[in-house]
């Protein structure tokens, strides 16, 4: 463990993640919090808890059946529907809601709940995928010569659960922490708002943070409440991970069940991305006015031509926030899985910058940023890297954190032994093991980035972001523009994963 | 002098004792081999010599000098001039390394000045025969010549005491007597204390000086080969 790098990655941690939480929480005086228990209150946490309960189930209802199908069968093109599998939660859910909104006439808490679990499925199937990928083909074998089929998801349902019931719980945290769906479908039909989008609400009309940061301590408790057994399920299904003479499972023949397993996985991804894109793709081009080519090439001029500086604002913010994320989560997610036993306690630490609201983690960097010595910096576009930098670095301390625990300690062990000091292990041996990880991570990181606005909502220098442009112009009116706006959008999150799986292809290490 | 000394150690792993508490003084340039069955502790006799556990009691000193005192490692495994090669084939090999940036990785690691580092690099290539595989990555190597690589990295830092964790366990009998061969030779020319780790002593018990059998954590057994 190198000392000096871990104390300079826990002081930007404290800095960009830890102190705008509790910056925002200084903001609360007592009185404010008086309202907790009245009757409002309480229905807006029965409403938000719903809420994630609900898109959690649907995304463990959806992902499990899928990531079994794409990892272990013999469903025609399995590996392609493996990484394509992956879309929806790439697509910013403001975007899904969008195009959703147009094709059906579902709204409120239904469709809210639709919309976010559909786009937190991924999650789900593919550490499902990873799991059981991750069970040794022997233990499948010895399970199947005991009593076939049945007997192997017995043996194997057990060891996949908790990574599903951890990936359930993210989703949880991901749907009661989002504000622009409930706050985009309330505005198109019956009102039906969240906590998330109540702080939002409540800050526009009284500007009074306070009161807001106030508002939703119920909702941090409840995501806090469903990270912590995350935690411990996610500890377990480290524990239960391969050992050094692993034999990878084969592919299960499915014989007839291939056909409707793959109308299955189409009619997931169908639902849950290629519709939202393809209705998109029809307004742009006119949509009910009527569609054309010219008309959508003209929507796309006019969203490149208007969104460009937002596009680059976007691009600028989300590589500066992987510039700065990977390498302090690289350092803290070595140390969080090599101190086994403080890193146990420190986990929860570790993931308070995404327990609590990303509006109200805004609002925390407000706090934090926005006074004379840091003026410059506030004004500036950093504000909004930093601000991400500072959201997003959990992600990036548990997943590295997971492909440390994948890495064989000797590794580390023979280096030490052979008189290596510690920051040139890290650096000489350890990262060039992970450089997979590296590469997924920067990934994970500029794609959250890139969709993120809820962090960027209230803070002025990050409001030149893509997604607060396309939030602008949902609220003033779709049209071709919007749609052309949103696709743009989706191709910059999804182009620097989709060049990965062409031209490299090896899978990478990116689950938290 | 003894080059290590165990002095009442015991070591726990979660929660259980897995060695000791013992006595064990091992003297300079001799050949031990340890035994017994699975479990017995023989793996973490030497990851205490080599400080990558912390003994929960007692002290272990490494040529004279006071290296665990209890749970503190007051001299760190990278300070310790110990040669480790693990058990299974190739096991702790960095993958992204080819056999040559392995052993030069080492060199310089241990202050050997860059002019002098290819020779050196090429004398350890001689002598585990390595010669032509350079260039080659431990993914790209044989069960028999990934262990060689373990070997002379082991050896690269010039250790003192070389703790070989049942190096030749993998391999086919004719590998195995002819890397047994080569490991005594180096050890002999070296002045090495080694300890021997094994699960079938008749491998090297030709070299030993010495043997003493594990069992639940204690010694049970200790007898000149």
């Amino acid at each position: 463990m190198s000392r000096p790098l871990v104390l300079v990655a826990v002081a930007a941690f404290l800095v960009l993640g830890l102190a705008p939480v509790a910056m925002m929480l200084a903001r609360v005086d007592g009185a404010q919090l008086a309202d907790f228990l009245s009757e409002r209150s309480l229905a807006l946490l029965g409403r938000t808890a719903l809420l994630g309960t609900g898109a959690a189930l649907v995304a463990l209802v959806v992902g499990i059946p899928f990531g079994f199908v794409v990892a272990r069968t013999d469903v025609p093109g399995a590996s392609f529907w493996r990484v394509a599998g992956i879309l929806p939660i790439l697509l910013p859910p403001l975007v899904v809601a969008m195009s959703w909104a147009g094709m059906t006439t579902l709204r409120g808490g239904l469709a809210t709940t639709l919309v976010l679990g559909l786009c937190a499925f991924p999650l789900v199937s593919l550490y499902v995928a990873r799991a059981f990928e991750r069970i040794d083909a022997r233990q499948e074998e010895a399970a199947l010569l005991a009593g076939g089929l049945a007997a192997a998801i017995r043996v194997e349902l057990p060891l996949v659960l908790p990574s599903a019931l951890f990936a359930a719980c993210f989703a949880f945290v991901l749907s009661v922490n989002d504000f622009a769906v409930p706050d985009y479908v309330s505005s198109i039909g019956p009102k039906w708002n969240v906590y998330a989008d109540e702080v939002f609400a409540s800050w526009r009309s009284a500007q009074d943070t306070g009161a807001a940061v106030a508002a939703a301590l119920p909702l941090v408790l409840l995501t806090l409440l469903a990270l912590l057994p995350a935690l411990e399920l996610r500890r377990r299904n480290l524990l239960t991970s391969f050992s050094g003479d692993f034999r990878a499972p084969g592919r299960l023949r499915l014989g007839a069940w291939r056909w409707p397993a793959l109308a299955f996985v189409l009619a997931v991804l169908g639902v849950a991305a290629f519709a939202p894109l393809g209705r998109l793709m029809w307004e742009s081009g006119g949509g009910p006015r009527g569609f054309s080519v010219e008309n959508a090439r003209a929507a796309f001029a006019r969203a490149l031509e208007l969104g460009r500086s937002n596009i680059a604002s976007s691009l600028l913010f989300a590589v500066g926030a992987a510039a700065i994320a990977v390498p302090v989560g690289f350092v803290l997610g070595h140390a969080l899985e090599r101190l086994q036993r403080v890193g146990r306690w420190l986990a929860p630490l570790v993931v308070v910058p995404i327990a609590v609201p990303a509006i109200l983690f805004g609002i925390g960097g407000i706090a934090l940023w926005n006074r004379p010595a840091t003026g410059a910096l506030y004004d500036s576009g950093w504000m909004a890297v930093l601000l991400f930098a500072g959201r997003l670095l959990p992600f990036v301390v548990l997943a590295f954190a997971a492909a440390t625990a994948m890495l064989d300690p000797r590794i580390e062990e023979s280096a030490r032994v052979s008189g290596i000091g510690p920051t040139r292990r890290l650096v000489r041996i350890v990262a060039p093991t992970l450089t997979l990880a590296f590469v997924g991570s920067t990934l994970l990181v500029f794609v959250l980035a890139m969709r993120e606005l809820d962090a960027a909502i209230l803070v002025p220098a990050a409001n030149s972001c893509v997604l607060f442009r396309l939030y602008n112009a949902v609220h003033f009116g779709r049209d071709d523009f919007v749609a052309a706006l949103a696709l743009i959008v989706v191709f910059f999150v999804v182009a620097p994963g989709l060049l990965w799986t062409l031209f490299v292809g090896r899978r990478l290490e990116v689950l938290p | 002098m003894n080059a290590v000394a165990f002095e009442q150690v015991r070591v726990d792993l979660g929660g259980r004792t897995v060695l000791g508490p013992i006595d064990l003084p091992i003297a300079s340039r001799t050949w031990t081999l340890c035994v017994g069955p699975s479990g017995s502790g023989k793996t973490t006799l030497l990851r205490a010599i080599a400080g990558l556990v912390a003994p929960r009691s007692g002290r272990v000193h490494l040529a004279g000098t006071l290296a665990s005192d209890g749970p503190r490692l007051l001299v760190p495994p990278e300070r310790r001039r110990i040669g480790l090669v693990f058990q299974g084939g190739g096991a702790g090999l960095w993958p992204h390394m080819s056999v040559r940036s392995t052993l030069e990785f080492v060199l310089a690691a241990s202050g050997i000045p860059r002019g002098e580092r290819a020779r050196r690099c090429g004398e350890l290539v001689e002598l585990v025969e390595l010669r032509g595989l350079e260039a080659r990555r431990p993914g790209e190597l044989s069960g028999g010549e990934a262990q060689r690589l373990a070997l002379a990295r082991a050896l690269a830092h010039d250790p003192k005491v070389l703790l070989l964790d049942e190096p030749l366990g993998p391999l086919d009998a004719r590998l195995r007597r002819d890397l047994a061969e080569r490991i005594h030779r180096v050890h002999t020319e070296r002045g090495l204390t080694t300890l021997h780790v094994t699960h079938d002593p008749d491998e090297t018990r030709d070299f030993a000086d010495r043997c003493i059998r594990l069992e639940q954590g204690r010694i049970v057994n200790d007898e000149a080969a």
